[in-house]
Order: C-alpha cells, then sequence, then structure tokens
C-alpha cells in the first residue's frame, strides 16, 4: 500500500454559506472544515474572496461531486485542471469525490448514482481513479454513496466492491457512516457488516448526516440531525478504524452552527470514550 | 469502454429523464420496496434538485409568481433541457428565453428572471483590478483624445421594456410589488460589482452609448464624437467627465492589461 492516511486533524464540518460570518467574525472549535469544491469553481467575486479569508484560519479539506468517476467517459480535463487549480490555491488536507457515476452521453443528472457491483464497473473504476491520481498527483479519498437501487447485474456486495477499489485503485475512503445506515435500511443489510469489511488503515475521514425515513425506505437528504442508530454506528466505526477525522453534513433546514457544533460534540465524546476503553 | 455497464447507465439515465422504462428488468425488487419506486426515487429527486437550485438562483420569480406557479414552469422546463454543465449553478440558464414563452402574456417575468440571472453571475464574474481615480490622474491632457477603456468583466447591461426593476426592489424589500406596467420607450440598467456585491442602476440613452463604446474599444476622443453627434443638445466634456468619475468610484471601469 502507498497511499497513506495522514493522522486524524480532529473534528470538522462542511463550510456552508449561512456560516459564513459565524467563521470570519471569531474562532470556533473546529479542528478543520470541508468546503464543496465546485462552489468554488467560480469565475471570481466573493466565494474566492471568502475561500481565502477562511483559509487563513482553518485547515480544508476539499470535497468534490463532479468527477463522475463511474461514468463510461474519462473524467474531463478541463474540471481535472480547475479542480488542481483550487487545490493550489487551498492546499487542502486532503481531496475527495464519490464512488457513483453523474451521468451519461453528454448528460449531468447532478445525482450520485449507483454503480453496479461488478468485476467490468471495478475494472473500470479502478483506472478511472488512478488516472485522476495521476493527474492530481495525489490520492484521491473515495466516499460511498446511499443507495436505492440494487442492480441485478451486480455479482459483489457493495462492500466488497469498495474494498476492491480502494485497494486496486491504491486510494483511501471518505467512510459516510450516515450512507452505510441508510443503504442498509433500503437493502436489508447488516451495516457492522459492511463496517468491518472496510479496512481501517484506509479510511481518513468520516461523513455523518441526518436523513429522512419514509417508512419503507431512507433517503439521504442531510436536513436533520444525526440519529441514535448512526450514532452507534459511528461508535463502531471509531472502534474498527481508531481516531479518524470525522465531521457532520448538513445541506438543508441548515441551522444556526452552535448547534451543529453541539452536534459535533457528541461526535468528539463519543470518539474520545472508545479511544479512552482502547488505550485503558 | 465495457457495453455492459454503458448499456445499464443508459438505461437507468433514461428512466430518470422519462424517455423509457427498460432499467426496470435491472432492479432487484423487494417485498418494502418494488423495483419501480426505487426507481422513481431517482426520477423525482432529480427533477426536485434542479428545480431547487433554480428556485434559489430565480429567487424573485418565486416570489413573483408563487412556488406553485414557479415550480410548474421549473418541471416544464427541466423536461426540455436535461442538464449538461458540470457545475449545478449553472443549470438554468435559459429559463429567462423558456419563461418569455411559457408566460407570454407576462412578459415582465421573464424580465425578472434575466434580472435574477443577472445579479447572480454578476456576483461571481472573472475578477479584474478596478480602474481607479488615481490611475487616469496620470492622463496627460493631450493623451485624452487617444485613450480607450475597458469595462470590468462583472459589467453587464440589461433593456427592460417592463418596470421590472422596480417590482424586483419591492419584491426583495417583501413588499407588495407595483402593477406590471410597460415602459416608452424601454429602458437600459447598468449591472455592476462594487465591494463584492452587485450593484444596477438605470441609464440615460447618453451614458448607455457612451459605456458601450468604452466597452467596443473606442477612444475617448470617438465618445466625445458620437455623443456630440447624437445628443446635440448634451454638454459633452461636462457629462462625460461627471459620468466617468462615477464610473472609476464605481469600479465599472478595469485596467487594461
Amino acid at each position: 500500500m502507498s497511499a497513506i492516511r495522514k493522522a486524524s486533524p480532529g473534528f470538522g464540518l462542511g463550510l456552508r454559506t449561512e456560516h459564513y460570518p459565524d467563521f470570519l467574525d471569531a474562532p470556533q472549535p473546529v479542528d478543520w472544515l470541508e468546503i464543496i469544491s465546485e462552489n468554488f469553481l467560480v469565475p471570481g467575486g466573493r466565494p474566492l474572496v471568502v475561500l481565502d479569508q477562511i483559509r487563513e484560519r482553518y485547515p480544508l479539506a476539499m470535497h468534490g461531486v463532479s468527477l463522475s468517476l463511474g461514468a463510461p467517459a474519462e473524467p474531463d480535463r478541463d474540471y481535472l485542471a480547475a479542480l488542481k487549480k483550487l487545490i493550489q490555491r487551498v492546499n487542502p488536507l486532503w481531496v475527495s469525490d464519490h464512488l457513483c457515476w453523474t451521468g451519461i452521453n453528454g448528460i449531468n443528472t447532478h445525482d450520485l448514482l449507483p454503480l453496479p457491483y461488478h468485476e467490468q464497473a471495478l475494472t473500470h473504476i479502478v483506472r478511472q481513479i488512478r488516472q485522476v491520481q495521476d493527474f492530481l498527483e495525489r490520492p484521491l479519498l473515495i466516499e460511498n454513496v446511499s443507495s436505492y437501487v440494487s442492480f441485478t447485474d451486480s455479482t459483489l456486495s457493495e462492500w466488497e466492491f469498495l474494498r476492491a477499489v480502494c485497494e486496486e485503485a491504491d486510494c483511501l475512503l471518505l467512510l459516510d457512516v450516515n450512507n452505510i445506515y441508510v443503504s442498509s435500511f433500503n437493502h436489508d443489510f447488516d451495516p457492522l457488516t459492511y463496517l468491518r469489511a472496510i479496512p481501517p488503515q484506509r479510511v481518513q475521514q468520516i461523513h455523518l448526516a441526518g436523513h429522512s425515513n419514509n417508512g419503507d425506505h431512507i433517503v439521504d437528504t442531510h436536513d436533520h440531525p444525526v440519529v441514535d442508530p448512526v450514532w452507534r454506528l459511528y461508535r463502531a466505526a471509531c472502534e474498527h478504524i481508531g481516531p479518524v477525522a470525522t465531521m457532520i453534513e448538513r445541506d438543508d433546514h441548515i441551522p444556526p452552527l452552535p448547534e451543529l457544533l453541539a452536534e459535533l460534540g457528541q461526535a468528539r465524546r463519543i470518539a474520545a470514550a472508545v479511544h479512552a476503553r482502547q488505550v485503558a | 469502454m465495457n457495453n455492459m455497464l454503458t448499456e445499464l447507465q443508459t438505461e437507468f439515465q433514461d428512466y430518470i429523464l422519462g424517455r423509457s422504462d427498460r432499467a426496470l428488468a435491472r432492479i432487484e425488487s423487494t417485498a418494502a420496496l418494488p423495483a419501480e419506486r426505487r426507481l422513481d426515487i431517482y426520477h423525482n429527486a432529480y427533477r426536485a434538485r434542479l428545480a431547487e437550485v433554480m428556485a434559489d438562483t430565480y429567487e424573485r420569480v418565486v416570489l413573483y409568481i408563487g412556488e406553485e406557479s414557479f415550480e410548474n414552469a421549473a418541471w416544464a422546463y427541466i423536461e426540455g433541457h436535461p442538464p449538461i454543465t458540470r457545475n449545478v449553478r449553472d443549470y438554468g440558464r435559459t429559463l429567462p428565453e423558456f419563461l418569455a414563452t411559457y408566460f407570454a402574456d407576462d412578459p415582465e417575468v421573464a424580465e425578472l428572471a434575466g434580472m435574477d440571472a443577472r445579479l447572480r453571475y454578476t456576483f461571481d464574474a472573472l475578477d479584474a483590478d478596478a480602474l481607479g481615480v488615481s490611475d487616469v490622474a496620470i492622463i496627460q491632457p493631450q493623451e485624452w483624445e487617444s485613450v480607450a477603456f475597458t469595462l470590468h468583466p462583472a459589467v453587464s447591461f440589461q433593456q427592460f421594456h417592463w418596470n421590472t426593476p422596480a417590482i424586483w426592489l419591492s419584491l426583495s424589500e417583501e413588499a407588495a410589488p407595483p402593477a406590471a406596467e410597460q415602459l416608452s420607450p424601454p429602458v437600459v440598467w447598468l449591472f455592476w460589482r462594487k465591494e463584492l456585491q452587485p450593484h444596477f442602476r438605470s441609464l440615460s440613452g447618453a451614458e448607455h452609448a457612451a459605456l458601450q463604446a468604452a466597452a467596443d474599444g473606442q477612444t475617448f476622443g470617438a465618445i466625445c464624437s458620437l455623443l456630440a453627434e447624437h445628443w446635440p443638445e448634451l454638454d459633452v466634456t461636462t457629462n462625460l467627465a461627471a459620468w466617468l468619475r462615477t464610473w472609476l468610484d464605481d469600479g465599472v471601469l478595469a485596467k487594461v492589461l
């Protein structure tokens, strides 16, 4: 293995415009922030000015939604060049995108669509990830997405596929614990089976988020606080992985910053309790 | 690229776009959730997401015509305009043109959308160093005739046939908008960015002609001649000096690279 994960920088939040004043006006108790890369792939103006000001105050991770690694087309060179330029500006902790595809035949649905889990898809996405890593000259973090369908073509489980992807592409993982939970509910598998199949040394970052439970299925909406079953799964993740950079994603119904900081406090407490027990 | 994966993705995307339901055969059904309902989650989320992006860009249009009416228009637009842009923020750039037909009886709606979009793109348009008073102070009197200016990349114009800016302002202040009223003649407004925020104001015909000529690369001397020819009653030197001062203060002009 050559992609070596960095030591955990601690606990962070996804940076959202609603909280710009909070982060610019006073120091906040977060160790790092994650930006959505696309929000700053703009020609100019305030977004980039704010980005530079935030970067002076906090380490940043860059999280993208546009690589569409699972699509047949090779990663868009213009996008990669723009991303590389942003990387040079931000000097991020790391760069991530998703194990998914977003469109085909020139269309971008702007959704994170699941792949079938079989050898052909594996070979393809491994090649794509390697290309991106070569171009960006850094390891990529790949995030598992929530899904609502399973394909009849699949011959592997999602966790077998994810494990093979990161080992064969020699990339790192952004493990979304909420997405594991959402998919386990929608596809009726044991989330602990998934979690335990993940090579711990590959996990650089964890996402936590809330979702919407519609009774017979769960949608990954990022518009609610993290639910108790996901906190329990996070505890299991901490036991499995050890100290790992953890953050909360909220993309809708965004509350005042103190509410998210309180929620992040719960992640800190769970991780600290697991760590204390492990060293005792 | 392997065909097995491409075929599946084509069919899956076709289902999302509402073009075919061939993908149904490729999806596992469970007792709790059959394949069709599973695929429909993607089908519906696609439209909801794009409609939400446009509702954010076209915030005043939503306030003006109401959420339901906007959603109907947005969904109709989405059916004919699958996204081809990499960045979701760019989706719906042609909505103003679409609304001109969709709300043909209410042309101010399309103008309002055009104004919302213009302000959005003014906000994060390309950066450039603005030309300041000190930059022009060094121009020698004999040089003025041949001096040419460049507009800042965030500067643009929009012509209004209706009292759309007044409607926009009322909506922004959460006040009841005035009744739509046709203007005769139409009025051109200037959009620019100052201290990172978009601004806009109406232009007289002469000031618009002067700025447009500057944008086209004409010299200060040529702009003076143009104004003298078309606005013979205008005190060209006094007016142009006052406009120039305002343009410099507002960052409307850019330093020539």
